[in-house]
């Protein structure tokens, strides 16, 4: 059996079941207590039919409802969809036709509950006050005997055209991650672990979830939108000792404290670790960070495709504005237009093999070629270069981008912009703005409409309606027409370029 | 002619929402007062555009405040 919910829960829990898993909202739960809900959760989830293989789509904030709802699919062997909970209907709607969930579980007044209501997906409304009463009584699901090769999670990202790509992890990747990453990190049991990226994300999921359950540390949860505010405060109150987040962060904190003050410092007191990944950071963000706090920040380069970091640094081998060495057990190139491996020196897409690279995509056979050499190597998409082992990233090779650690489709956004009666075309692309990374939408008008800020506004509010919130259009620039293709292409690269020059 | 922390305000105007911006304490820092992640980047953008500057990664670290920004957009002028 290779079950990874039955070795947290019933192997590791038992061997220290008063200390503390998680705590959120100012609220403590015990590893006895952990155990409990998630075995009652699979126990609910299977007494309502739906057998081992059977998907579950989540949408829940981080929480102790996520923590119950996902180690209880696991466990039961069932498949579950972690989802990051700031998508919009639509996303969820097209999220439920390609993963066919027998379940939908979302907080109160969610938008994932109007997306299952509209195809008929049963749905079960939770979180931390209705867990405790919903699972009282409920017997305790028999842990599923799965096999290394078994699908236990979908992770679902975002493709240039905005569809979901739904990213399968199998049982011997959560095993293998958590060997990885606690040979990076080196977690400790009296550690307590805060991270931005949430558990819809793989990122999240193995640093609030894998990481410190396997080693009986305490995560702390925050159900919100990460802010500076919140981060402090808990950092503080909650006595982190490793904080895991992205370069906008760490951007914001800078812009937050004078971190030279020494009353200041007081949120730092008990952090030993600071990491950040999801992006590149910029070498000032990390010599600002080292200058003010004496702390170097970890780096951590990987994609939900490889579901772990496969570069990495830490000190005191980390050289600033690289992502770093490649992590046991991976084997990473840089290949050329024809997949050949390339010099040291000489830049191209990277490339990895390892254990838990994803088969491929879920029903999506020709996005699945796309993404493998003939030699099963997974590609990229991601331009990098090596020097002497050391590896650094330079960008996309298509047009997708990331905005505070979160990947945006230019499509996504363009067709929400085409909607809006003054718009005739649009393409998008990404910029940045000081150490911000940012949205950025070329705008072609109707005839006779005259462009300004109002209208920008205007433009920004549409699309912010119909979609998460971090894909609107920060920068919206009006054209008198786009570069194109001889087939009709908008070249969002020429715009890219302009816009950059400019 | 110098910039003044009106003619930044005004130029914020489509930035951030206006009660926060009739709020904000030019001298502390805006993060402090509510602003966003998103807001701090319209702002930034804002400034590029209207004031003709450019704001880099280094740059970008010290803009604190709302006296930053106008003293950083006066000398880069």
């Amino acid at each position: 059996m290779m079950n990874f919910a039955a070795r947290l829960l019933l192997e590791n829990a038992p061997l220290w079941p008063e200390r503390i898993a998680a705590r959120c909202a100012g609220r403590s739960l015990t590893y006895a207590e952990l155990v409990r809900l998630s075995s009652a959760m699979g126990g609910l989830l299977r007494s309502r039919g739906i057998e081992p293989g059977g998907k579950v789509l989540i949408a829940l904030p981080d929480s102790f409802s996520f923590l119950a709802s996902f180690l209880g699919c696991m466990l039961g062997g069932l498949v579950s969809a972690p989802l990051n909970n700031r998508l919009r209907r639509q996303d969820y709607a097209e999220c439920i036709v390609d993963t066919a969930p027998a379940l939908v579980i979302a907080s109160p007044g969610h938008e994932a509950l109007d997306a299952a209501a509209d195809v008929g997906v049963p749905a079960l409304v939770l979180d931390d006050q209705t867990l405790e009463p919903l699972l009282r009584g409920v017997p305790p699901v028999q842990a599923h005997s799965s096999l290394a090769d078994d699908v236990c999670v979908f992770f679902v990202t975002s493709g240039t055209t905005g569809h979901p790509k739904v990213v399968p992890h199998r049982q011997e990747d959560f095993f293998a991650v958590g060997k990885v990453m606690d040979d990076f990190f080196g977690i400790q049991q009296d550690d307590i672990l805060l991270c931005s990226a949430k558990m819809g994300h793989a990122y999240g999921m193995f640093s609030s979830l894998i990481m410190p359950l396997q080693v009986g540390a305490t995560v702390v949860l925050d159900p919100d939108k990460p802010t500076p505010e919140n981060t402090l405060r808990l950092l503080r109150s909650e006595k982190v000792t490793v904080f895991l987040s992205v370069p906008v962060m760490y951007t914001m904190l800078l812009l937050t404290l004078d971190l030279a003050d020494g009353v200041a410092l007081g949120f730092l007191e008990h952090v030993r670790l600071c990491f950040a990944a999801g992006e590149v950071l910029p070498e000032a963000v990390f010599k600002d960070w080292r200058d003010k706090t004496g702390m170097d920040i970890w780096q951590g380069y990987g994609s939900t495709e490889t579901m772990t970091f496969i570069i990495g640094c830490r000190p005191p081998h980390i050289v600033p504005g690289t992502a770093g060495r490649v992590l046991e057990p991976y084997s990473v190139a840089i290949l050329d237009e024809d997949h050949r491996p390339l010099p040291s020196g000489a830049p191209g897409q990277i490339a990895v093999r390892g254990i838990t690279v994803t088969r491929g995509y879920h029903n999506a056979p020709e996005w699945t070629r796309s993404i493998f050499t003939a030699d099963g190597m997974l590609l990229t998409g991601d331009m990098g270069v090596e020097r002497d082992g050391l590896f650094t990233v330079l960008g996309r090779m298509d047009d997708m981008f990331k905005v505070g650690g979160l990947w945006v489709s230019p499509m996504r956004v363009e067709n929400a912009l085409l909607t809006h009666p003054a718009v005739a075309q649009a393409a998008v692309t990404g910029g940045d703005v000081g150490a911000f990374t940012l949205v950025r939408a070329h705008v072609v008008l109707k005839p006779g409409l005259e462009a300004g800020p109002a209208l920008a506004e205007d433009l920004r509010l549409h699309a912010l309606a119909l979609l998460p919130d971090y894909m609107a259009p920060t920068d919206i620039i009006f054209h008198g027409s786009l570069p194109m293709t001889p087939s009709g292409k908008i070249q969002r690269f020429i715009l890219r370029q302009e816009a950059n020059n400019g | 002619m110098s910039a003044t922390l009106e003619d930044l305000k005004k130029t914020f105007a489509f930035a951030i929402p206006a009660d926060v911006l009739a709020k904000i304490d030019p001298a502390k820092p805006l993060v402090a007062q509510g602003v966003d992640s998103l807001a701090m980047t319209a702002m930034a953008v804002a400034v590029q555009n209207a004031f003709s500057v450019k704001i880099s990664v280094q740059d970008g670290l010290k803009l604190k405040t709302l006296n930053d920004v106008l003293a950083f957009i006066n000398k880069a002028r």
